[in-house]
């Protein structure tokens, strides 16, 4: 076993002095099987779905604005179908009007999204999230900004609802997350979004019972299918990235202590490469922005 | 790990695209086509990078021209596939 980790991982006089994952013929199979990731993933049938690489879910949103909601003593928010519809058309009507704000270029509020589901709120907020790749992001940048946070962490909300919905924004494909929070209807009205209109604002609904508890499983279940597939596409792409990272600094440290002089690529050349590309990644997976 | 004197300023110049890539990459932050670019430009860059360090070291090798291409490629096959286009 230690034989032959050391023939695949480090360089010996079996493999010629370079370890074997390294050779050209081990490289060209990686490169075939990124030419196969992204003929399935890409170009492929699933295409279409993985078209926004994205591990965004409902069900993790969910579970982390109530992890943050446990951690502040506050209580549980419980999911609501009939916000998660309305934060899904107000994510369609984004795309289909093109604009990126709380209200729409028509004068649309997000209120009238959650009212047009029939649900009565007595409170209701708003946070919007697009282009992020991980739900901790969308929730860890929510929770760094005061509005957002203030909307997260709000004592009135007792229920909420999420979308997160594809689609082309000003030309670009783009993954909008969508939060509304609400508190069913008793009294009076009152809303909540975050920046230039943090503070509550009044509005007028009519006032009613019409709340539909359920858990996030029951709907947006286009999340759930794109999680698999993108999961299986980003794990595997990240496997063998660390595997040839791995291989390339077991060989350079090792070939440097033996002082092999070798006619081969160069490692820290490689290792240069690798880290300007996975910066490149990390700056991909923070792009975020929140409204 | 020693790197020579006469290699030092080769990878200076390998250092520095690397720096300016991940500048541009930053500028351009979340538009996935020109991240695709910037990072199409950084492979040809790393190709020709190394032809010019191979062939100032006298290790040019068809073998070695392989290497850098297949490893350019593969990487900026796999970032496709995590976040672009």
């Amino acid at each position: 076993m230690k034989k032959l980790f050391q023939y695949l991982f480090a360089p010996t006089e079996e493999n010629s002095y370079r370890a074997k994952v390294l050779h050209n013929n081990a490289l060209s199979l990686y490169l075939l099987f990124a030419v196969v990731l992204v003929l399935v993933f890409k170009v492929g049938p699933l295409s279409n779905i993985l078209g926004y690489a994205t591990d965004i879910t409902v069900d993790k949103l969910y579970q982390l604005t109530n992890e943050q909601r446990v951690q502040n003593n506050l209580p549980l928010l419980i999911y609501n179908n009939q916000l998660s519809r309305a934060a899904e058309q107000k994510a369609r009507d984004m795309f289909a009007n093109n604009y990126w704000s709380h209200y729409s270029p028509s004068g649309s509020s997000p209120w009238d999204f959650i009212s047009s589901q029939g649900y009565k709120y007595e409170v209701a907020g708003e946070n919007l999230a697009k282009n992020f790749i991980f739900s901790n992001n969308v929730v860890d940048a929510w929770m760094a900004s005061s509005s957002h946070r203030e909307n997260l962490l709000r004592n009135d909300f007792s229920e909420v609802g999420f979308a997160r919905v594809d689609g082309i924004l000003d030309g670009q494909e783009t993954t909008l997350i969508v939060q509304f929070f609400g508190k069913p209807a008793e009294t009076k009205n009152s809303l909540t979004l975050p920046n230039e209109t943090e503070e509550v604002v009044a509005a007028a609904t009519a006032v009613g019972d019409n709340t539909k508890l359920s858990t996030p499983q029951n709907t947006i279940t286009r999340s759930k299918k794109l999680i698999d597939f993108s999961k299986i596409s980003f794990n595997l792409t990240v496997f063998l990235i660390l595997f040839i990272s791995v291989a390339l600094i077991s060989d350079l440290y090792i070939a440097s202590k033996l002082k092999l002089i070798r006619i081969h690529g160069k490692n820290l050349a490689h290792l240069i490469f690798l880290i300007t590309m996975l910066t490149g990644l990390y700056f991909f997976l923070s792009k975020g922005v929140i409204l | 790990m020693k790197i020579k004197a006469a290699t030092f300023l080769d990878y200076l110049i390998l250092s520095t695209g690397a720096i300016f890539i991940i500048f541009f990459l930053q500028l351009y932050q979340g538009e996935r086509i020109s991240s695709f670019l910037i990072l199409l430009s950084f492979v040809l860059f790393y190709i020709i990078w190394a032809f010019y360090h191979h062939t100032k070291d006298e290790s040019l090798h068809i073998k070695t021209m392989i290497e850098y291409i297949f490893i350019g490629f593969t990487f900026l096959l796999l970032l496709i596939v995590i976040f672009i286009i």
